[in-house]
């Protein structure tokens, strides 16, 4: 039986979660791109960080980070070069701290009055659930889309 | 309870800023009186430590929460030291900040 994935830790989420090619029309084909995917790209081409530095602020090793940030690079190039849309989401990922989404307004926030039962600091909503978890179980679903 | 927003401008049709500490001005809003005022950022132009620094500032002035399209990786230490909450809204790139007070307003629990 192949070793589970370890979470890969990302910092933030990215502004949009779908971009599609301006001027296209029809059915658009659409690459997925897992969260921790998009945070390799955002800490190596965006905050320039050395591979080495972005595998540790992911804590992960080099290798892995390189193999995640590979697919990612490969995955824009396709949607790049085929006109394909790209939507970024699920992965085997959780947030620093004890981070939460808020189900009624979809915030996330930090429980930093180290609430047992957190409320939504912009809401008020009781239900809400823990950032972590929620990326570590949409990811079982989207990586075999992504296949 | 006292939240500030990060805000590209002055005026309740401002938009989230995407920079938290780079962000041109911020807008208080305390639950309690529902009184909102608008400080400009005075620390917009800064060289260096300008996160650590807004961070500070805003505790300074009461701070208890801080709303923001995303929070850099150094910064958030800074407000887990202090014990600050950092709230990141859905879709916050399109948000106005009147969208944001509204949803405050409805908040019983922070009328407290």
């Amino acid at each position: 039986m192949a070793r589970p994935k370890n979470l890969r830790k990302i910092d933030s989420l990215p502004p949009f979660n779908s971009y599609i090619p301006v001027g296209a029309e029809g059915e658009i084909e659409l690459v997925i791109i897992n969260l921790e995917e998009y945070e390799s790209l955002r800490l190596c081409d965006h905050e320039l960080l050395s591979q080495n530095e972005a595998a540790d602020r992911m804590e992960i090793s080099r290798p892995t980070f390189t193999r995640v940030y590979s697919h990612a690079r490969r995955k824009i190039a396709e949607a790049l070069a085929c006109g394909k849309g790209i939507i970024i989401e699920g992965g085997k990922i959780f947030f620093d701290n004890d981070w939460y989404k808020c189900c009624r307004c979809n915030s996330f926030f930090n429980n930093f009055k180290h609430l047992e039962q957190p409320y939504c600091s912009l809401c008020g909503c009781d239900t809400v659930v823990l950032a972590n978890t929620q990326g570590a179980s949409q990811s079982e679903g989207l990586t075999n889309q992504a296949r | 309870m006292k939240y500030a927003i990060a805000i590209s401008g002055e005026g309740l049709d401002a938009k989230i800023d995407s920079h938290f500490a780079r962000c041109h001005y911020f807008a208080l809003y305390d639950s309690i009186e529902q009184s909102l005022s608008f400080i400009p950022n005075p620390f917009f132009n800064l060289t260096a430590r300008v996160g650590p620094t807004v961070v500070k500032f805003l505790y300074d002035n009461g701070v208890e929460v801080v709303i923001s399209q995303q929070f850099g990786e150094k910064i958030k230490s800074h407000f887990y030291s202090l014990n600050m909450g950092m709230v990141i809204p859905e879709s916050a790139f399109d948000k106005k900040l009147k969208d944001i007070i509204d949803i405050l307003k409805n908040n019983t629990k922070i009328k407290k």
